[in-house]
Formats: structure tokens, C-alpha cells, sequence
């Protein structure tokens, strides 16, 4: 995630955005997390959840900008965003991409190919613009 | 439907069933892809097309999980749609980010998860 960050960063916002846990101690507990040591309850206040995020951006080397979800968990409803979930908004502010419910449909690739295509379709447009300008002008000398 | 809701089914499946489900979820991912709107864009056969096609017996737990799962990942606004606007506090800093800011400048990617 972070070498696509680092990729289309100039021209692509990118934001994590901070939800609920998804294997709490207090909840659906994993083997994995166990093993690994991943072990927190289910956010009791923003400040818990704020907490949280930050040990997780330290300890998982998150590069991206990190926006905390409200605890009334409204967005996560919204998106259908937790446990994880991609999605790509255009700059007309719709729906670029609609990624699958993770951890099963979870797909990089398939986000970064909706990135790279939504900047190759901007790059164009902005070169068809220029283009018109470009011919704009020839008119204007003509 | 909520997280908590297709948890609830689906943390009660045995190792088995968990087996199953897994080997079903890895098949549609193989052919839609990994986004619910693929198929239909692209015309290939969607998550229930390949459930519904499926050969062996299931038991009911399985197919209650399944449904939750596909349920959960129809969720959410899809292509073409304006999704919901949030305005959120962005870690380490006061500042706040507002998604419809961006409208008419640049494209935003949003990778929602958290730790555990």
C-alpha cells in the first residue's frame, strides 16, 4: 500500500481511515492476533480508538495520512468499510471503485488498477484541454 | 447489514464449515473478482451466479454465512454513486478533512481497516 502511496501521491489524495477493531479482545478474537500479540478491545472513547490508530501507524510503518472514525461508527455503516475495504473516488466525487468486503475480497491490485486508470484518464483530459488552448491561441494569431 | 451482524454468523461456523466457506469465497473471488461491481461491469458471472451454480450439498450454517458475507460486501456506495461525505480528524493533528473538498480537484483512495 505504501509504494502506491508513494506513487500517486502527487495526484491522488489518499487517506486510511481508522474504524472499529475487527478482532477485538472483548469480541471475535484470532488465532493470529494472539499469536502476534495484537491484542486490544473494542474502542470505549475517541481517545482509546485515537490510541489505537497511532500504535498501529507505528507499529505497521503506516506512511499514509490517518483519519479517525467518529464512534458513532456512521462511515464504517456507510461504506460497509470494516473489517478492511478500498475504494477510489473520482475527482467528479463519485465512486471510482467499489472494492470487495475484506479480508476475503480484499484486492490491492485491483485498487491500484483503478488509480492507475483514473490518473491516466486526468493526464488525458488535461492534455485535451491544453490542446484546445493550443488551438485556441493559432486562432487568435490567425 | 452491520460487521457485528455477519460476525455473528460466521464466528459460529466449526473448522469445517470455516474450510468450506473459504474454498466457496476463494471461487468467486477467482471468477468476479474482488470487487461486487466487477462482474457487472465487465460481464463475468457474479458472487451469486456462483453460489447458486454450486455443485455440493451445503449445510445450512455455511450458506447462512455465505449470505451474510455477500450481503456485507454488497455494502456501501458502488461505482458511479456519490458516496456519503465524512468529515473526520485527521491522527496527530487538529486538522480536519472534509471527502467533499476534493470534488472537482483530485481523486481520493480510502483504505479503511484497523489493527487487529
Amino acid at each position: 500500500m505504501t509504494q502506491i502511496y508513494n506513487q500517486y501521491r502527487d495526484r491522488v489524495e489518499f487517506f486510511v481511515v481508522y474504524v472499529q477493531e475487527a478482532h477485538p479482545t472483548d469480541g471475535w478474537q484470532t488465532d493470529s492476533n494472539i499469536q502476534e500479540g495484537v491484542l486490544f478491545r473494542q474502542h470505549q472513547s475517541y481517545q482509546e480508538r485515537e490510541e489505537v490508530a497511532q500504535s498501529c501507524s507505528i507499529d505497521l510503518h503506516i506512511g499514509l495520512p490517518i483519519l479517525i472514525e467518529e464512534m458513532d461508527n456512521a462511515i464504517d455503516e456507510a461504506y460497509g468499510a470494516a473489517p478492511e475495504r478500498l475504494y477510489l473516488v473520482g475527482a467528479d466525487g463519485r465512486v471510482a471503485y467499489h472494492g470487495g468486503a475484506g479480508p476475503h475480497f480484499f484486492d490491492l491490485d485491483e485498487w491500484e488498477a483503478a488509480i492507475r486508470e483514473c490518473v491516466a484518464s486526468l493526464s488525458q483530459a488535461w492534455r485535451g484541454l491544453s490542446t484546445q488552448r493550443e488551438e485556441h491561441r493559432f486562432d487568435r494569431t490567425d | 447489514m452491520l460487521k457485528s451482524q455477519r460476525d455473528s454468523v460466521v464466528s459460529r461456523l466449526s473448522g469445517d464449515d470455516r474450510q468450506n466457506m473459504r474454498r466457496i469465497i476463494a471461487a468467486i473471488k477467482e471468477t468476479r473478482g474482488g470487487s461486487p461491481d466487477l462482474a457487472a461491469a465487465e460481464g463475468r458471472i457474479t458472487a451469486r451466479e456462483v453460489l447458486e451454480g454450486w455443485q455440493e450439498e451445503l449445510p445450512e450454517e455455511v450458506r447462512s454465512a455465505l449470505e451474510a458475507t455477500l450481503v456485507r460486501d454488497e455494502t456501501g456506495p458502488k461505482v458511479g454513486e456519490l458516496p456519503a461525505d465524512f468529515n473526520l480528524k485527521r491522527l496527530g493533528s487538529e486538522e480536519r478533512v472534509r471527502l467533499s473538498d476534493f470534488r472537482g480537484i483530485r481523486p481520493v483512495a480510502l483504505a479503511f481497516g484497523s489493527y487487529t
